[in-house]
């Protein structure tokens, strides 16, 4: 214990002592993340802000009635020759045009442009509002031919949510910090793992290391523990600056979404935070391993940062499983509890949504502790394969 | 003491040595002489327990390197060619990283590492190894690999590439190591330095012992006025 204990000590010193390392692993997340977070939602923010106090602007083609109507509805109406080319030129955030027909009806053709967020709010906003003026429309009509117009009040439709109001904003939190946590976690710091294992060798430090007294697998175990530490407290630090950004900009950016200033993001604390903090280490641990081991087999760091590049691309599957769960705002399906690496996220995303089920957390805590048994076995092995240490 | 016994390690079809035997004594210094190719550093590496043999056997202070791996190691410290320091670590980190991996008491480590210190006129221990030269990693590096006064030292090409002062600094240590009665084994390429420090020589080619002997010995046995001759002798017949 002693000798994994100077082992990974000496490890962390020298990673603490580079700069490319403390800018990936302490810097980047602590400024990066914040810096994304915030501005996304400071962004969103001021879209919203700025619909709900200047409107959206409406190119325009037809009568002045629906102008009236428009401009009542706050829309900025813009009288142009061509609706299509002040959409397209982004004079306008969408276009309406209104053609009487011989038959004296009337047809509304709403342009907006293919791809922009602010033309498809508009629509949406204009797809709420143009039945009122449809029904303007036929009432004027009814009541020239003379007919009551009762006739609306024979339908009535009405809308009401259920649910917890905050729902969304808890199951998009718990979706993100699962991500943040797969892909820092179990990626890790691409660097630290290159200089590990190929960093050692290309040095020539590692045979030197293998002459001295300790045992081969002290040696791995000091490594990898290190890596994992390392890795983790990047991940810490991930999640931490992004959950204290979430938990700001819900507070100080209003979304028009409804969201309690707040409140989904503190829903964290506590128990959500003990879940970051084991899932992080158990991810940690398995990302750690798999890089020890690759980075242990390249012949030279170049090698390394080229098999490691490719971590991110096996965590894409594990994305794909968390998707469904989000997307139908429900919690984890029990299976994926069985699933190492993935499960760490699951457990954190049930924390998050306040779906806590204690025999499925045990059994997750228990795959990744059975994995990373396993692959503290395999690095110990991999060190004494001659063809791996000389691999150079 | 080292006593090697019908050692053989083939790498795929590249047979590295075939069947070597040899002894290297207490307070001697013995030399490995040969050319590139010819198996030293893949006997360093299974004396310093790096590789295992196919066959054969190897002891160091008595231990078996098959079967007292760890004790072999706590008995030898080796300097291998191209063997770095951790540079983001200053020289004293380095040199005490290794006292803690080999269990050496920190004062006593302190103690010793002074003293190594002031006989290869170290003075530069505080700064990040990433900050010296050759010659004074190859000081730091002496120091470092016998932190934990091992009874064995194996030197593989300690001189290589180094200037006159740090040259001479490393044959006053591997001198000093002689004196104190270790068993020092040394592999390399300059003549002048095996007739200089070796008091027994073994002459390696193609994985076998081709010749043994002290250098006077070896002169006078192939009829040559100076070592490098012997050795050329040796190697082409």
């Amino acid at each position: 214990m002693k000798s994994i204990y100077a082992v990974m000590k000496k490890e962390i010193k020298e990673a603490f002592r580079d700069r490319r390392t403390l800018i990936m692993s302490v810097l980047l997340p602590a400024v990066l993340v914040p810096a994304i977070v915030l501005g996304i939602f400071y962004f969103e923010g001021r879209t919203v802000e700025k619909q709900n106090v200047e409107g959206f602007t409406v190119a325009f083609q037809g009568s002045q009635q629906l102008r009236s109507f428009l401009s009542q509805a706050n829309l900025k109406v813009m009288e142009v020759p061509d609706v299509e080319k002040a959409v397209l030129e982004k004079q306008a955030d969408v276009g309406i045009i209104e053609q009487q027909t011989p038959s004296q009806s009337k047809v509304i053709v709403v342009t907006s442009y293919a791809s922009g967020t602010s033309g498809d709010s508009a629509v949406s906003y204009l797809n709420g509002i143009l039945p009122l003026y449809r029904e303007q429309c036929i009432r004027q009509y009814l009541s020239q031919k003379g007919i009551n117009d009762d006739v609306f009040s024979l339908v009535v439709v009405q809308s009401k949510q259920v649910g917890e109001p905050m729902a969304f904003a808890k199951f998009f939190l718990a979706y993100l910090v699962s991500l943040v946590m797969l892909t820092s976690g179990f990626v890790g710091n691409v660097y630290l793992g290159t200089d590990i294992g190929a960093g050692e060798k290309e040095r020539g430090t590692l045979e030197s290391l293998l002459t001295t007294p300790v045992s081969r697998f002290s040696i791995a175990m000091g490594k990898w523990l290190a890596l994992s530490a390392l890795n983790c407290m990047g991940t810490l630090i991930s999640l931490l600056s992004f959950t204290f950004s979430y938990s700001y900009a819900m507070t100080h950016f209003d979304m028009g979404l409804g969201f309690t200033p707040g409140g989904s993001a503190l829903a964290i604390w506590g128990a959500g935070i003990w879940a970051m903090i084991i899932g992080a280490v158990l991810l940690s641990l398995t990302g750690g391993a798999l890089q020890f081991i690759i980075s242990m087999y390249s012949r030279n760091m170049r090698e390394a940062q080229l098999y490691l590049g490719q971590m991110g691309m096996v965590i894409l599957p594990f994305i794909f499983i968390l998707m469904p769960a989000f997307t139908n705002a429900s919690a984890m399906p029990t299976w994926v509890f069985f699933v190492p690496i993935v499960n760490a996220s699951a457990v954190t995303y049930n924390v998050i949504i306040g779906n806590v089920v204690w025999p499925l957390v045990g059994i997750a805590l228990l795959m990744d502790v059975a994995v990373a048994v396993l692959l503290s076995f395999v690095i110990s092995k991999f060190m004494n394969r001659e063809s791996v240490i000389l691999r150079i | 003491m080292i006593e090697v016994e019908g050692l053989q390690k083939s790498f795929g079809q590249v047979q590295a040595l075939r069947g070597i035997s040899f002894r290297c004594e207490p307070g001697r210094v013995t030399g490995l002489l040969g050319p590139n190719g010819a198996g030293k550093t893949t006997t360093i590496r299974i004396l310093s327990t790096i590789l295992k043999p196919q066959s054969g056997s190897a002891k160091l202070n008595g231990y078996d390197v098959m079967k007292e791996p760890d004790k072999v190691r706590a008995s030898v410290g080796v300097v291998l060619e191209n063997s770095g320091l951790y540079r983001r670590l200053t020289g004293d980190e380095n040199v005490l990283y290794f006292a803690d991996l080999a269990n050496v008491p920190r004062a006593e480590a302190m103690e010793r590492m002074e003293f190594l210190y002031k006989l290869l006129e170290i003075d530069y221990g505080k700064r990040q190894a990433g900050t010296y030269s050759k010659g004074m990693a190859q000081k730091v590096n002496l120091v470092r690999s016998v932190i934990h006064d091992p009874p064995v030292l194996i030197l593989d090409e300690p001189t290589a590439g180094l200037d006159v002062p740090s040259t001479v600094a490393v044959r006053t240590f591997v001198e000093q190591q002689k004196g104190a009665g270790k068993t020092v084994l040394l592999s390399t390429h300059l003549m002048n330095e095996v007739e200089l420090l070796c008091d027994y020589v073994y002459i390696i080619n193609l994985g076998l012992i081709v010749a043994e002997g002290t250098p006077d010995d070896l002169k006078e046995r192939t009829q040559s006025s100076n070592l490098e001759e012997a050795f050329m002798k040796v190697v082409k017949e």
